[in-house]
């Protein structure tokens, strides 16, 4: 079942000089259950597209269906309220909210979507212990590494079990064993749950793991590759 | 909203010192002006009740012109009906008739100029509490022949309690006044003006020195409660013929004093305002950094689900938070200082407590405690934060997400 679909959206800034064409015409589609990667250098358009997706920012044309809704027409405070109710975020860094304890920042979305206490409680403490951090539950981001921030920006992203997580560069800031950890746990969630994954990166550690690959150049798709089950999980 | 207030309690704390800082900033200032203004208001009253309590009252009715003139011609018939009317009007306790001139008193070596007051005795007493100033013999009677003399006069005349004092003057109409009264009892003012002029007679007697029998100079009108003073004031003058007679309030009978009350107000208000404009930069300071180094977060949470209006609920709940605890600390910390200089008023010396006697007032300061004075405070503080708030509001009125996370 096709969950995004992107239609010749484009983005062009006109803050400098220039103008920026960031995406260039993309069409995509991208299934339920898929854990994708968007590869690219540096300036290739990776964040704007997810921002895109992500309904964060407008394109300049096109249009972005997600799960049925038309996202480029709804109003701000209406698209702040699709993002909770549907879409799961993990940034590159500085995910969590300061003042609030790893298990606060887990339920945080939960809570804010109005879910039971008890509910939540369940939830928060089960993706803590699939995250690995059971023992950290009350310690505040600050005491956290980066590599466990970022494993409990992925539960966050996942508790209320959205229609899809984007996630921008999670590992950019992480050495490679925290990569590692992070990846398996985003690939073993993804299975577990089904739930759908689409990553901007330019770690080859990340795009190794990914079950299918779409490159952008220049804001543009320049090629999108499924990988066999195989093949991903040998890497 | 509960998620609201807790992440916003800890979000204040997130810089200790700064908000330490910030609110110890809002304290002294609560503070400060809670004493400030509980001494000044407190003094007005003092000096309000002292000048108007001791002799002029909060409204008199005269025949018009007579508070300019002071003559005994400008007198006016009393008759029952008259004294009846006022007091029938809504508000007033009491009417308190008077006779006022001038007159020469006199013992067996010395003279000096006098106030001669002829007065209704029980009723004076009322409004003015003079029996109280009686310092040696006794207060007068109804239909008295005796005088009350002021402790000044009677040292000046050499004259005591049995002494004779004469009066001579004009009386009504330029019929001469002169008269020889047995002395009762010597009252005693803290102004020396007074304390040196006055002579008391009972009403009858005056009217019959000065040949103006049934007549009065003046009519003191007392309300019930002072703050219904201007209503009654309004109501008589348009009960009564503006052509003959004059309604004055206190106001207008003393602008002097109301004046120097009203200098020395606009002098503290000047002085609190330009607290509050320091205070009020310290908190907005303090706003804009904690808004400005947050602008990063604030798109992160939005970018997961947190609305603008939500952040800016947050935004308002830290400044309250800030600027309530310290003003209701403030209040808190000025309480006692008020509530001890309102029961142990401070007892002032020197110059001002000179200036303080002349004006008839005793020199001391009693703090006024109210809680009005309090919540005023209180009030301006939330009125210069919901100012502060501005900043923030306006900055997440135009959140975006994606340029707020490229900072
Ligand atoms: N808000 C913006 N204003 C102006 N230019 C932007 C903005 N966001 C991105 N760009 C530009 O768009 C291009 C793509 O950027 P980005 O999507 O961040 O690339 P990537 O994530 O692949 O590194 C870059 O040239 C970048 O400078
Ligand atoms: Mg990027």
């Amino acid at each position: 079942m096709t969950i995004i679909e992107l239609k010749g959206v484009t983005k062009t800034f006109n803050a400098a000089a220039v103008p920026i064409n960031a995406v260039q015409g993309v069409d995509l589609t991208v299934d339920e259950g898929e854990f994708a990667a968007i590869v690219g250098p540096s300036g290739s358009g990776k964040t704007t597209l997810l921002n895109l997706i992500g309904g964060l920012d407008e394109p300049t044309s096109g249009s972005i269906v997600i799960g049925g809704t038309d996202i480029t027409r709804l109003r701000p405070g209406e698209r702040t309220r699709f993002r909770l109710r549907n879409i799961g975020f993990v940034f590159q860094s500085y995910n969590l909210i300061p003042v609030l304890t790893a298990y606060e920042n887990t339920g945080f979305i939960m809570e804010l979507q109005g879910t039971l206490p008890a509910e939540r409680d369940r939830r928060v403490r089960q993706l803590l212990d699939e995250v690995g951090l059971a023992d950290r539950m009350n310690s505040r981001p600050s005491r956290l590494s980066g590599g466990q921030q970022q494993r409990v920006a992925v539960a966050r992203a996942l508790a209320p079990r959205p229609r899809f997580i984007l996630a921008d560069e999670p590992t950019a800031n992480l050495d490679s064993h925290s990569t590692e950890t992070l990846l398996d746990i985003m690939a073993r969630l993804n299975k577990e749950e089904n739930t759908t994954f689409l990553f901007a990166t330019h770690d080859q550690r990340v795009v190794k793991k990914a079950r299918r690959v779409i490159t952008v150049e220049d804001g543009r798709i320049a090629s999108d590759q499924r990988m066999r089950e195989e093949q991903a999980a040998h890497g | 909203m509960k998620l609201i207030f807790r992440m916003a309690w800890r979000n204040i704390w997130r810089n200790r010192r700064r908000t330490i800082i910030t609110m110890l900033s809002i304290v002294l200032a609560i503070v400060l002006s809670i004493i400030m203004r509980s001494m000044q208001l407190g003094s007005y009253g003092k000096m309000i009740n002292d000048v108007v309590g001791t002799y002029t009252g909060h409204i008199q009715v005269h025949q018009k012109g007579y508070w300019n003139d002071k003559t005994i011609n400008s007198t006016f018939a009393a008759s029952d009906s008259l004294i009846g009317m006022i007091e029938s009007v809504a508000g007033v306790a009491f009417v308190v008739p008077r006779l006022e001139s001038f007159a020469l008193a006199a013992g067996a070596e010395r003279s000096r100029g006098s106030f001669v007051v002829g007065i209704a005795p029980e009723k004076e007493h009322a409004l003015s509490g003079l029996r109280k100033r009686v310092i040696k013999g006794d207060y007068l009677t109804t239909g008295d022949s005796g005088a009350l003399v002021a402790g000044g006069l009677a040292r000046f005349l050499k004259l005591g309690v049995g002494d004779t004092i004469v009066l001579l003057g004009q009386g009504y109409h330029g019929v001469s006044a002169a008269g020889a009264f047995r002395i009762k009892g010597i009252v005693h003012f803290a102004s020396p003006e007074l304390d040196r002029s006055f002579v008391y007679l009972d009403l009858a007697t005056a009217q019959a020195l000065f040949s103006a029998e049934q007549r009065l100079t003046s009519a003191v009108v007392e309300p019930r409660g002072r703050a219904a003073t201007e209503t009654i004031a309004r109501m008589l003058r348009s009960l009564l013929d503006g052509r003959t007679f004059e309604v004055l309030t206190w106001r207008e009978m003393l602008p002097e004093l109301v004046q120097q009350i009203q200098g020395d107000n606009v002098g503290g208000i000047i002085m609190l305002a330009i607290l509050y404009l320091v205070v009020a930069f310290g908190i907005f300071g303090t706003i804009l950094m904690m808004t400005n180094e947050r602008i990063r977060e604030f798109g992160i949470v939005n970018a997961v689900g947190f609305s603008c209006g939500r952040l800016a609920v947050m935004a308002a709940v830290e400044t309250a938070m800030l600027s309530l605890l310290s003003a209701l600390a403030g209040s808190a910390l000025a309480l006692p200082v008020v509530l001890y200089f309102n029961l142990h008023p401070i007892r002032l010396t020197g110059e001002a407590a000179k200036a303080m006697i002349n004006f008839g007032v005793e020199p001391v300061l009693p703090f006024l405690l109210d809680w009005r004075l309090f919540l005023v405070q209180i009030l301006i503080v939330i009125a210069v934060t919901a100012v502060t708030m501005l900043y923030p509001f306006s900055l997440l009125g135009t959140l975006k997400p994606v340029s707020a996370m490229r900072r």
